[in-house]
């Protein structure tokens, strides 16, 4: 009864919040005439409010160097060269925040000069903001009122029912074939090389070369949209990175030989055990991330210092030391993988326990043992399989399976957390506001400061980056889990282990503010791509005929709608996964409720904050 | 090995070795060899910061078909070469602008960005040597800065005497049969204030205004050109001018920024009123030394550099705009003779009608 009344309380609240008519707007339309100045990389103007209906004539004037203005969903673009204005006008007539950007190659922080038009009432936004609040009292509404059952162990036993891919023998046969992962390998090192050779040798123009277009607007996005979220480590089965240095440690390709590996074939020292590496590795790329998304030869540089590490890594330690230890990229695509619905399992662990010798592990005839030093009849989740397949080929009992199960199984499994990952969890769920902030915000300053040019600039940054990573949204989230422990009363758990286990809450969100994220730049630039790989090299190519299309955005005016989406989705998704991890430690349902409400909160701030970034 | 392994560790060694020297052979082999009678010459245009040109000299012999592959690789260039009217307009980065001319003129050329890309836009300059093979050492030495020994250019010029109001060419036009013009030789090497002072000084004038007499002087500084010539020169004035003098003339363009001494504001009546079209003349093509000016010489043609000058004297005597659209219709009946000029602005809205009639 109970439960049917709140149902329809939030569903008449929601439906009221967004299919209310718009209230009406009083007055008479306004004309704003303004001047819109433009330096790299900003506009003043950095923020334009309007009112609906409103008439809205800029005048560009670029200050320093030929820029254009490009407002999304209006459709219109102006081009001002310095010394002569160009004049842009419409009539604001749809609600929203709308960015207006740049449209002409003007340095190195081009793409993401913005500034920001919002024509009032911006009602998208309120129904975001509305909506996540809603989603996040309505979970835990309906948490409270359901009251799962808490499973007697989340960790081991199946979360739910999972689907066997490995029985259809067709996909059997392929994962069975040696040539499986080299083949992609050796498509993606195709790409790979080009976009080293393009970095290295092709115009320092970004929005016209391969390296930058190709890795950080079509790769980024096709591993945070399609792949990560759906296959987890899938990337990590072709990347190309570690191919050459595995190849010559393994003296072939395909063939399976018996011979000592070409390597010095030390083992990996306990003590650097860990994602640490990998965590400082992503803030070294990340305090740098405005230089190396922006300048090719910079990202040619990385890429093939990369491919160098991991060749060397190969030459002195066994296996795959690199991808384990050392790929800023491993790190969190490993982390996010716990989400993903697909998994390589055993499946059977009785079968393992009576079988001594252990070739997925040592290796055989058929294979090499598993390269990411990972025991694979204790594998629980996902975080450090790369899913390389060769334990399919090397299990002589035919006991391991790639399975179809549940999003989010992993995040239940309580072996194998650790502070370490709780970082991850934080540095990325930070980067992709502190990103969001810099490259997607109308603030000037703040593109000034991360491109900074001099030493104590660059210092002073990423000093602040840091801290913000490290101390400031550890600290906030801390003291969330601090209120949580408080609030609920759980005895016998640390709040060490507390602040741990409720960081994998945060894994579903931090997965879904960087797709949100990834939405804004691949609509708005996924155009290059087209007359990229015509002129890879930014040489006067034109290989397919389309090196003239020209920069278009494409539908900028639904990326809102899907970011909207995506956020809620996580809000929701991770405030499940905080009820069920709060189960894990709590004595009984009163206490995993009282617990959940601060991080649930935690949650809805972020939230919110990123729609304020968006939309707002 | 089995059939398989060497392939791919064929297919890996294409990837990793025969793709990148293909790549680098076809671009600097291959393609060079396709290009026909054409010289192809790649000039890479960065901001002058970052280096210019690159080459900053390019030379060619007479009679070669010259293909100019210009890429830019940080924000919007120009490229023109002077004397040859050859300007590509705006080079796209990451964009390669090609521009093939034959160079039938042997001499030596700067060609310039004519976008502002850069406090030190000015900077950026080349120099193409057209060398005529039959005389290779004659190549002809264009006018150097020295040439321009003439009118003292440098010591200020302010005006004794300047007009208040924007005077009127139009009206000028209408007075001009009522006075008396003194003589005044060649009004290049004459001020506007000191045409003001001559026809002040003239008793058939003692009954006009100021702003009449003002009137008169516009009319006989628009005698002293062509509509043709104020388009060339408001052309070339927004290619090149712009970026410290500004659209409307005012010394505000980007460049003024940079400078220390404030570009000339060509609005200023009391500045502009002092100097003849000889010393304006002379300032664009030696450049004004001491100051941000830079020189044109090399790059106008003297008619080119006339045309600017003369398109100048509208911030003073009257928006070009308001010459548009002139008309002027002439009625000739028993010796009577009428003449109707309407005037009109870019709107199209009349902005004059002057009616005169005479004896012929």
């Amino acid at each position: 009864m109970l439960n049917k009344g709140i149902l329809v309380l939030f569903v008449g609240l929601f439906a009221v919040l967004l299919f209310a008519p718009p209230p009406l707007h009083a007055g008479q339309p306004a004309e704003h005439r303004l001047t819109l100045e433009a330096r790299r990389f900003a506009f003043e103007p950095g923020v334009i409010q309007v009112n609906q209906g409103d008439r809205v004539v800029l005048e560009l004037e670029s200050v320093d160097v030929t820029h254009g203005v490009y407002v999304d969903g209006y459709g219109v673009e102006a081009v001002s060269e310095p010394g002569h204005k160009a004049r842009l006008e419409f009539v604001a007539d749809r609600v929203g925040k709308f960015k207006y950007r740049c449209s002409m190659a003007c340095g190195s922080l081009h793409p993401f000069m913005v500034g920001e038009l919002v024509v009032r009432p911006n009602l998208p936004y309120w129904q975001g903001v509305a909506l996540a609040l809603l989603a996040t009292v309505g979970s835990v509404a309906y948490l409270w009122k359901r009251s799962l059952p808490t499973p007697a162990n989340p960790g081991l036993q199946a979360v739910g029912r999972r689907i066997e891919l490995t029985r259809i023998p067709l996909l059997k046969r392929l994962l069975l074939w040696r040539g499986f992962q080299p083949v992609l390998m050796l498509i993606t090192l195709f790409g790979f090389v080009l976009a080293v050779m393009t970095g290295l040798f092709g115009t320092p123009v970004g929005s016209k070369n391969f390296a930058i277009i190709f890795v950080w607007i079509v790769w980024w996005a096709l591993l945070k949209i399609v792949l990560v979220p759906l296959a987890g480590r899938l990337w990590c089965t072709m990347c190309p990175i570690p191919a050459p240095g595995e190849w010559l440690q393994r003296r072939g390709i395909l063939v399976k030989r018996g011979d000592r590996p070409l390597s010095l074939a030390r083992k990996w020292p306990r003590k650097l055990d860990g994602v640490w590496l990998q965590n400082a590795g992503l803030l070294a790329v990340t305090i740098f991330s405005p230089i190396i998304l922006t300048v090719p030869s910079v990202t040619g540089m990385v890429l093939l210092t990369f491919i160098v590490m991991a060749v060397v890594l190969s030459l002195v330690f066994e296996r795959r030391v690199f991808c384990r230890y050392f790929c800023p990229v491993g790190g969190f695509v490993g982390l996010y993988s716990l989400v993903s619905p697909l998994e390589l399992r055993v499946k059977d662990a009785g079968v393992c326990r009576h079988h001594r010798e252990k070739e997925c592990y040592l290796g055989s005839a058929e294979g090499y043992g598993c390269p990411w030093l990972i025991k694979p009849w204790r594998l629980q989740r996902n975080a450090h399989c790369g899913l390389c397949t060769e334990c399919l080929k090397t299990c002589p009992k035919d006991n391991v399976a790639v399975n179809l199960r549940p999003f989010g199984s992993d995040l239940f499994v309580q072996a194998g957390r650790g502070l370490g990952e709780a970082y991850t969890a934080l540095i990325m769920l930070t980067c992709a506001l502190l990103y969001s902030a810099i490259f997607l915000g109308p603030w000037g300053w703040l593109k000034d400061w991360a491109a900074a040019a001099s030493i104590s600039g660059r210092v002073l940054y990423a000093g602040a980056f840091l801290a913000v990573n490290l101390i400031v949204v550890p600290g906030l989230f801390g003291l969330a889990v601090a209120l949580s422990k408080g609030l609920s009363g759980v005895r016998g758990v640390s709040l060490k282990q507390l602040f741990i286990n409720h960081s994998y809450a945060l894994v579903p969100m931090g997965l879904s503010l960087w797709v949100a994220f990834s939405f804004s730049f691949l609509f708005v630039n996924g155009s290059y791509a087209l007359s990229v790989i015509s002129d890879p090299f930014g040489w006067g190519w034109d290989l397919f005929g389309t090196r003239a299309y020209p920069w278009t955005p494409y539908l900028p005016q639904v990326v809102p709608y899907l970011q909207v989406t995506t956020l809620v989705a996580g809000l929701v998704f991770s405030i499940y996964v905080a009820y069920r991890i709060g189960q894990g430690h709590s004595a009984d349902e009163g206490q995993t409720m009282r617990g959940l409400i601060p991080i649930a909160a935690f949650l809805a701030v972020v939230t919110v904050a990123f729609l304020r970034l968006y939309l707002g | 090995m089995n059939k398989q392994e060497l392939l791919v560790r064929c297919a890996a060694l294409l990837i990793t070795v025969g793709f990148p020297v293909s790549v680098f052979a076809y671009q600097h082999v291959y393609l060079p060899g396709t290009h026909g009678e054409a010289k192809v010459i790649d000039l890479v245009a960065r901001a002058p910061e970052a280096g210019g040109w690159s080459p900053e000299i390019i030379t060619v012999n007479k009679g070669d078909t010259v293909r100019l592959r210009i890429i830019g690789q940080d924000v919007v260039h120009g490229f023109a070469i002077g004397r040859l009217g050859i300007d590509v307009g705006p080079i796209i980065p990451g964009e390669v602008a090609t521009v093939e001319f034959v160079a039938d003129q042997a001499g030596r050329f700067t060609y310039y960005c004519n976008v502002w890309c850069d406090p030190y836009h000015y900077r950026m300059r080349g120099t193409l040597e057209v060398v005529d093979p039959a005389a290779p050492d004659a190549l002809l030495m264009t006018e150097e800065r020295s040439d321009f020994a003439g009118p003292d250019i440098d010591s200020p010029h302010e005006a004794e005497f300047y007009p208040v109001n924007p005077p009127s060419a139009v009206r000028g036009q209408a007075l001009a049969d009522r006075v008396e013009l003194p003589s005044l030789g060649n009004l290049r090497s004459q001020s506007p204030s000191a045409v003001f002072q001559a026809i002040r000084e003239q008793d058939s004038a003692a009954s006009l205004s100021d702003e009449e007499v003002w009137d008169l002087v516009a009319y006989l500084w628009s005698t002293a050109t062509t509509p043709e010539r104020l388009a060339t020169g408001e052309a070339l004035y927004a290619r090149n001018c712009v970026g410290c003098h500004g659209e409307a003339g005012r010394g505000d363009g980007p460049g003024s920024r940079h400078l220390e001494e404030p570009p000339t504001d060509f609005t200023d009546a009391r500045t502009m009123a002092g100097g003849s079209s000889e010393i304006y003349y002379a300032k664009i093509r030696r450049g004004g030394m001491g100051t941000g000016m830079p020189y044109w010489g090399t790059i106008f043609t003297e008619e080119e550099t006339w045309s600017i000058v003369d398109y100048l004297w509208t911030f003073l005597f009257g928006e070009p705009t308001e010459m548009e659209g002139l008309a002027t219709l002439e009625f000739t009946k028993d010796n009577r003779k009428a003449q109707v000029m309407i005037t009109c602005d870019q709107d199209k809205q009349i902005t004059n009608v002057i009616i005169t009639t005479g004896q012929e």
